[in-house]
């Protein structure tokens, strides 16, 4: 099972965390900063896996892809396959990709929320649910245009009067 | 809008999480962004109080922003449940998400959520009954699985397949924490493996995987399922990967794995280099278990050394390594020094390394050896490690027979000399010790070149090396303990010898100076002694301790008549001690090399072709042990390259399916 998703900066800060294990607030950013730590290390042209039995266990690696100022990163135990999660890694970005137009780092940190939901799309409960990207795609689509609509309901700000006078 | 937001900063909230972000950035030090969220988090502390329900959602994404930088967000949990709880889609949806992120299974609150999952599973609108299955699926305890395991059962039937496949995934965690349930799943479970969607396959197949790891009962249904489904496996390359990872897991013998190294095989030849690094990467396991079949592939091996791709060329090395054997050790040598020829720096200290020990562990014949080491450092002579060379000097040493072809070659190889530091040692110290057997011809083997060398000859290239500007100062302590040596053989020389030496007499590097002032008044004023004092040395010990010891005792047993001169360092001591420097310091280092049973070897007659490098014989695979210090002279084992296998989606879900074969395969063990 895949039991972290993470995506961070080159610089060490986390852009999305997701955990599938139960791991408490320090611990998860004990892991994020040991997983920084290893990963900026790394040359350019090393390949993608690397072991990390002290933060999440034995028998568990990273799996991570470097994309201009991101890492994506899954971190997974034995029964998943390195390979098919450089895959969905790919799937993740050309989703992401499609959805926000030549995404870059400012559109997750803005539309994380998005973002997320793109990626219980893909993994759930630490299982890989949807490979295709196409198909996943069209379900958040569909889920952001159901809270468009749903977002109308919400009296919008007008300024600092209406919100005084509410309470 | 400036003027707006920091108005509203004053009295309240902001309202939009993605101001909050932007402030959140613009602030330049770790103590200022702490304080603005310990400002923001007791803003937002005063509006849940407040129980404002109309930026409530809002207020809950702020806040889980908050918590991916770190900070303590639990008084944000109630919020979340209320927004499940909440009828419109947005703040459902962060209302689950928040659940996700700022909670986890080990939470009591958890057990309020129970009655909002259950209501919104049965919601007919599909994606909330997805976000609701999501939830589950992440964080549900146990107590919630049963509460809710029969109205996820029901939805494993339901018609869309969304839904379906989120369904699997969630019913994959109920049976995880709650065995019991799994007979009610079983049923639903061989179903959705017959389904033409390939997420709720690429699910479905999960499910079954977890079915049949927790129960026996499960796997019997499964066993028949399986047998009707492998028949419409298609050529996918990740199938065939996956078919012989499944056959190397459970050892098949005959057939299956000869099959499998065909399959391997056959990805070698493949111009996808993605395939080939995973065919090598296999066949490195493989050649472990059955080196006999690996064999075959080896022309393709050797082609895959000088790909263009560097993890290939890394990964093809590590597996010629492991497939060199004494028959076929001579043509891969070749094939790799041909190769060392073209290839680009980075790569040639590993190749070097693994050629070196290759040649170490496997030479048919001494000869062919020191052929094999000389071309080797005349190719890369700055990548041979130390204890290559260390190593080449104590053989030589040892084989006397050859000591003269060796050095002759040796003279011959240094005229195309580039500074390679290697060789430079290596020439140096075998001048300074056969020198004459250099000028006299003695024991020329068959086919050698007879080329007259005089004995300036000999003292012009230990000049060469002295005075050129690359070579390190140890090479120089070499060269100058080559000269006090060749003054004692070639006496017409050492007039110039003596000459060259105290060029060296104020020199700023200590060692040479101290070496040059003594040599120098060995040579003039213990002219009666240096005869005895230089004589060659006696073959040296692969054990390091011995050797520096058996260099001691060998000098001292031979001049046991000197008187012992007055001066501070006495001659004997130093040239002892500098001889010995020159192998002590290396050979007393860490790696402890085992002794060998016979460590003075009886001189071996050059035609002998069957001749090991100690003495001791060929078959006995105690080889291998003798030299472990030289196998840690490699490179650490390499890091594993992958590539990515573009895999289409539905080959990603049949992998699943030989996953499942694999399962069963060794359930049925």
């Amino acid at each position: 099972m895949i039991l972290a998703a993470l995506v961070m900066n080159t610089q060490g800060k986390p852009r999305i965390t997701k955990f599938y294990v139960p791991l408490g607030v320090e611990k998860q950013q004990e892991a994020i900063r040991t997983i920084y730590s290893a990963l900026s290390q790394r040359p350019e042209d090393s390949c993608s896996f690397v072991e990390t039995e002290d933060i999440f266990g034995p028998d568990t690696k990273l799996v991570y892809k470097h994309f201009a100022t991101l890492y994506f990163i899954f971190v997974i135990d034995s029964s998943e396959s390195e390979l098919g999660m450089l895959d969905l890694i790919q799937v993740f970005v050309e989703t992401l990709d499609r959805c926000f137009k030549n995404v870059c780092e400012l559109d997750i940190v803005y539309n994380f929320n998005k973002v997320h939901t793109i990626l219980d799309e893909i993994v759930m409960g630490g299982q890989v649910v949807e490979t295709n990207s196409a198909e996943v795609l069209k379900a958040v689509q569909d889920i952001w245009k159901l809270e468009r609509v749903g977002d109308l309901n919400v009296p919008s700000v007008r300024g600092i009067g209406s919100y005084r006078s509410k309470s | 809008m400036a003027a707006q937001l920091d108005s509203t900063r004053d009295f309240g909230l902001i309202a939009f999480k993605r101001d909050m972000i932007c402030l959140i950035r613009a602030c330049k030090t770790a103590a200022e962004e702490r304080a603005v969220i310990a400002k923001e988090c007791a803003l937002l502390r005063d509006a849940f109080k407040e129980d404002h329900q109309d930026y409530r959602h809002r207020n809950v994404a702020k806040l889980m922003f908050i918590h991916m930088l770190g900070f303590p967000t639990h008084f944000g949990q109630m919020e979340c449940i209320k927004l499940i709880a909440a009828v419109s889609f947005p703040e459902k949806r962060i209302g689950y998400l928040g659940l996700m992120l700022l909670l986890d299974e080990r939470q009591e609150v958890l057990l309020l959520v129970t009655n909002s999952l259950k209501n919104d599973i049965n919601n007919s609108n599909q994606f909330i009954t997805g976000l609701a299955l999501c939830a589950l699926g992440n964080i549900c305890t146990a107590e919630m699985a049963r509460d809710l395991a029969s109205d996820v059962e029901h939805l494993l039937q339901s018609n869309n397949a969304y839904i379906r496949k989120k369904a699997a995934l969630c019913a994959v965690r109920i049976v995880r924490k709650v065995p019991d349930l799994i007979e009610s799943f079983i049923d639903p479970a061989i179903r959705l493996l017959g389904d033409k969607h390939h997420g709720v396959l690429i699910s479905g197949v999960k499910l079954c995987i977890e079915l049949c790891q927790a129960s026996d009962v499960a796997l019997e249904q499964f066993r028949k399922v399986s047998t009707n489904t492998e028949g419409n496996k298609n050529a996918g390359h990740a199938i065939l990967y996956e078919c012989v990872q499944t056959i190397m897991a459970i050892e098949a013998i005959g057939g299956l794995r000869v099959l499998a190294i065909n399959i391997l095989g056959r990805f070698l030849a493949f111009p996808d280099n993605n395939i080939r690094y995973v065919a090598l990467n296999t066949l490195v396991k493989v050649v472990s278990i059955d080196t006999q079949a690996v064999q075959r592939h080896r022309a393709t091996i050797v082609e895959c050394v000088k790909d263009s791709d560097i993890s290939i060329r890394r990964r093809a090395l590590d597996l010629v390594y492991n497939l060199v054997n004494e028959n076929n050790v001579k043509v891969l040598t070749k094939e790799l020094v041909e190769y060392l020829k073209v290839s680009d720096p980075e790569f040639k200290l590993d190749l070097t390394a693994k050629i070196a020990a290759l040649v170490q562990k496997f030479s048919p014949s001494q000869r062919w050896y020191f052929d094999q080491m000389i071309l080797l450092m005349v190719q890369a002579g700055q990548f041979v490690a130390e204890g290559v060379t260390r190593f080449l000097v104590i053989v030589i040493s040892n084989a006397s027979e050859l000591q003269g072809y060796v050095v002759r070659t040796l003279y011959r190889s240094f005229q195309d000399w580039r500074g390679q530091e290697s060789l430079a040692q290596v020439t140096v110290w075998c001048i300074g010790e056969y020198g004459d057997l250099l000028v006299n011809h003695s024991n020329e083997l068959q086919g050698e070149d007879p080329q007259t060398i005089t004995e300036s000859d000999a003292v012009d290239v230990v000049e060469t090396i002295l005075k050129d500007v690359q070579v390190t100062p140890i090479t120089q302590a070499f060269a100058l303990t080559a000269l006090l040596k060749l003054s004692s053989r070639f006496p017409q020389c050492t007039e110039r010898i003596k000459a060259l030496l105290s060029g060296y007499k104020r020199s700023h590097i200590l060692e040479l100076q101290q070496r040059s002032n003594e040599f120098e008044s060995i040579i003039t004023r213990h002219s009666s002694i240096s005869a005895s004092l230089l004589e060659r040395m006696p073959p040296l010990d692969v054990d390091g301790s011995s050797s520096a010891m058996e260099a001691d005792a060998g000098v001292y047993t031979n001049h046991t008549n000197l008187q012992q001169p007055s001066e501070a360092l006495s001659p004997k001591n130093m040239n002892s001690s500098a001889q010995a420097e020159e192998f002590t310091v290396n050979l007393l280092d860490v790696l402890s090399f085992q002794p060998i049973e016979n460590p003075l070897s009886p001189p071996v007659s050059a035609g002998d072709a069957l001749l090991n490098l100690l003495g001791s014989s060929l078959t006995s695979p105690s080889n291998v042990t003798m030299f472990p210090g030289f196998l840690h002279l490699t490179k650490p084992p390499m890091i594993k390259t992958w590539a990515t296998l573009q895999c289409q989606f539905n080959q990603n879900l049949l992998v699943y399916f030989l996953q499942l074969w694999h399962c069963k395969q060794m359930a049925s063990r």
